[in-house]
């Protein structure tokens, strides 16, 4: 059985239940996958208050304690350093009741059945390492091309997929192992060592596990990694989410001369997420 | 033309300049390609006029070839005879190579594909991390001149008319290099009478002469550039220049000061914590220090 792997862990600033509950409600609507949910105990009773149909929207709920010893700084109106409870992702070999998982991050907006064609992908994992701005541009940052300035090409753990094989449950065994050697291997990869990023730690399991080369120009059969056939769409902080619909979704980007609306059809990753929780109550009349 | 030794091999020139050591690199260079190559394992080298050669490293080359006459006496960059590697080869297929350059794995395969033509450059050098280089920093004058983006870093020929008429052409170039360049600055002063007047399509010929550029004005003379100028993904190699690596931080030209390398003892070689695999050309010419030539001498397959 295929389905779909999401995440949350509420902090002191960020509902995070809420959005994986609206990622879950698109998810269902669009995918018609079943969906499995990690969470903590606090953030599961707290979304089963504010949500009657939480129980009935998730395929299964699997409870584990919010991961610790990990924080990240915000800016804006969040401004300071909070907790961030990312680093049960590394678990979802484990945690994941499916055969192929796609996981999610929660400020994922699904507005089409794209992501259903990735399950069709001869890969054991499958995850991106080069990202698309909403205007469908290469994002050329070399601060979100690689890991550190001269350092090995980054994978985004935003969107991932696995099957239960031997090879992917090697992968996640790598990762688990980059985990603990977080902080020697930031002297070799040269990244900072906080936040933990998952991201930087599939990147590094992705790399050895290619021998030390980046193979994304030339795929073969034997390649454990693979990228994804369907695009995920950036936006960053900065741009404002304005709506979503159950086919599109609109931003407005840029500033002065330069600014102007974009309306998709594809998914976007909403990188503001207190902009992507202010428009909860809209995607749940949408999509509920 | 030279003599034949045999079918094929690899030439590089080592004209020692100032205090920079080209020999030494091509004993490297020879070590490497002794140690991973395994049908084509022969590196000969070009040297001034008696140069002197210790006897350790001519074990390690397949024929030492001394020009009967230099043209780059007068040079403090040795491009001048680049010319002559045509004619001087001892092989019927040559891969010629800049001297500063390593072998981290065996290209053999590489040679059958290559003799498919009479003359073969790259033209899509990579980058350490395995990525194209794509609007070189240091390609300008190449781009606005229309001329094929060819690095004679690496590049095959064989011994034929067609390769001998490019040499030749060639040759004129760089024996002409300061007048081409001068006809072109003349024909720019004010009040000569000719001022504004194109005397040949090179827009700011460069100053100090370029073997990548002379051959690729040859291409471009015989209106071959299409068929040994277009830009490939084969045969390719790694081309060290700090500017194309596609670097925030830029702050040396040596990129051993930015990028993290390691050469272990089994000859595995990272850059950036990328394995090499393709020829690699480090560019920087302090790169082969006595620990690395220790290394390379003893290696043992």
């Amino acid at each position: 059985m295929n389905g779909i792997l999401l995440f949350a862990h509420d902090n002191d600033v960020l509902n995070y239940g809420e959005l994986t509950y609206n990622c879950a409600l698109m998810c269902k609507f669009h995918l018609k996958l079943p969906i499995a949910l990690v969470v903590d105990e606090s953030t599961w009773d707290k979304l089963c208050e504010s949500k009657t149909k939480a129980n009935d929207l998730f395929h299964e709920i699997i409870i584990v304690s919010a991961p610790s010893d990990n924080c990240r700084k915000h800016s804006g109106t969040i401004a300071g350093v909070h907790p961030y409870f990312n680093l049960s992702r590394l678990s979802a070999y484990e945690l994941s009741p499916f055969e192929k998982t796609l996981v999610l991050d929660s400020d994922v907006i699904v507005v089409n059945d794209y992501f259903g064609q990735d399950f069709n992908i001869n890969g054991h994992i499958v995850i991106d390492n080069k990202i698309k701005n909403l205007d469908f541009q290469p994002n050329l940052d070399n601060i979100n091309l690689f890991v550190g300035d001269n350092s090995i090409p980054l994978y985004w753990a935003t969107r991932f997929m696995f099957d239960k094989s031997a090879e992917s449950c090697n992968f996640f065994k790598l990762a688990q192992y980059v985990y603990e050697k977080y902080e020697h291997y930031s002297k070799i990869y040269g990244y900072k060592i906080s936040p933990i990023r998952v991201d930087v730690i599939f990147s590094i399991a992705a790399h050895m596990n290619q021998g030390y080369i980046d193979t994304s120009e030339y795929r073969n059969a034997g390649s454990t990694i693979h990228p994804f056939t369907s695009s995920l769409l950036w936006a960053w902080d900065d741009n404002l989410l304005l709506n979503v619909d159950n086919n599109s979704v609109e931003f407005h980007v840029g500033y002065g001369d330069d600014n102007q609306i974009i309306k998709t059809g594809h998914n976007v990753h909403c990188m503001n997420k207190l902009n992507l929780l202010s428009h909860s109550k809209h995607i749940e009349s949408v999509y509920g | 033309m030279g003599r034949i030794k045999r079918q094929r091999g690899f030439l590089t020139i080592a004209q020692n300049s100032g205090d920079i050591d080209y020999l030494k690199m091509a004993y490297a260079l020879g070590i490497s390609i002794r140690n991973s190559q395994m049908a084509v394992p022969y590196l000969s080298v070009i040297i001034s006029k008696d140069m002197i050669i210790p006897d350790k490293y001519r074990e390690v080359f397949d024929e030492v070839i001394e020009l009967s006459w230099d043209d780059a006496t007068n040079s403090s960059w040795k491009i001048d005879n680049k010319w002559k590697i045509i004619f001087i080869s001892p092989y019927e297929e040559t891969i010629f190579l800049d001297c500063d350059m390593l072998f981290p794995t065996n290209i053999d395969t590489w040679w059958n594909t290559l003799s498919d033509r009479d003359i073969w450059f790259s033209t899509s050098p990579r980058t350490y991390r395995g990525g194209v280089i794509k609007n070189s920093a240091y390609r300008e004058a190449f781009r606005i001149n229309g001329l094929p983006n060819i690095y004679t870093t690496f590049m095959y020929f064989k011994q034929n008319e067609i390769v001998f008429k490019i040499a030749e052409v060639v040759k004129n170039i760089m024996h002409n290099w300061e007048n081409l360049k001068n006809y072109y600055n003349y024909r720019n002063i004010p009040n000569d009478g000719h001022q504004g007047e194109w005397t040949h399509f090179i827009n700011n010929f460069p100053d100090v002469m370029s073997g990548d550029f002379a051959y690729a004005l040859a291409l471009k003379t015989l209106g071959i550039d299409n068929l040994y100028g277009n830009e490939e993904l084969f045969p390719s190699f790694v081309h060290m220049k700090v500017l194309d690596q596609n670097l925030t931080k830029t702050y040396d030209d040596d990129w051993t000061k930015i990028v993290p390398h390691s050469i272990k003892d089994d000859m595995s070689f990272l850059v950036g914590n990328h394995l090499q695999y393709r020829p690699f050309h480090y560019v920087t010419k302090n790169f082969i220090t006595d620990e690395l030539l220790y290394k390379l001498e003893n290696f043992n397959a």
